[in-house]
């Protein structure tokens, strides 16, 4: 089970790869909005399968909502529950 | 779009349209990526007009369907059940597609309550 900086860290990188931020993924603090820092929604589908591959979960319909990837805390607590039990 | 496409492939076609937009987008390879567009354009903006960005749902869960004239939006359960509650009576949608642009507009009409 990865810890949560770890989960952080690789939210990250997947972020800075396919959320089209206007600023760096790093500036960002856990609880900053993403879409208000340019994420479309058509960027937060991308994201949501790069967070598939990376951690092999699936997102079940419950979570395809704008809130769940709002920030990095909401993906990382969306993440830890989709894996919880590993 | 494309880029999307090439990232993720079958998981991006089969998350985000039904069998029927697939169908029809893959049968025009000149135009495929441009119709995908489009029917993304008009997902959002019906997700949108419908108010539910606080609900989950799956995006298959709207379609976009084609007409004689144009297309329409046809709403799948669960979401729609949730837009009838919300009072939904009709969708409206216009959706347009050139290279390296496509938009849709989304009107969802309402009734008030009780009607």
């Amino acid at each position: 089970m990865p810890t949560p900086d770890q989960i952080n860290a690789d939210i990250r990188a997947i972020l800075r790869e396919h959320a089209r931020l206007a600023a760096d993924a790093d500036t960002l603090t856990d609880d900053a909005d993403l879409y208000a820092a340019g994420m479309t929604s058509h960027a937060s589908v991308n994201l949501m399968l790069a967070l598939e591959d990376k951690f092999e979960v699936e997102f079940p319909e419950r979570m395809l909502r704008r809130r769940a990837f709002e920030n990095i805390a909401a993906i990382r607590e969306a993440i830890e529950e989709l894996t919880a039990g590993r | 779009m494309q880029e999307s496409l090439d990232r993720f492939g079958d998981r991006f076609y089969r998350r985000v349209f039904t069998p029927a937009e697939i169908a029809y987008c893959e049968s025009s390879p000149a135009e495929r990526t441009r119709r995908y567009a489009a029917r993304y354009a008009a997902k959002e903006a019906a997700w949108k007009a419908l108010s539910l960005d606080d609900t989950g749902h799956a995006w298959t869960a709207i379609e976009v369907v084609r007409q004689d004239h144009g297309v329409s939006v046809v709403l799948h359960d669960p979401l729609a059940a949730r837009a009838l509650a919300r009072c939904t009576t009709a969708i409206s949608v216009s959706i347009t597609h050139e290279a390296g642009y496509a938009a849709a507009v989304v009107l969802a009409h309402t009734a008030p309550p009780g009607h």
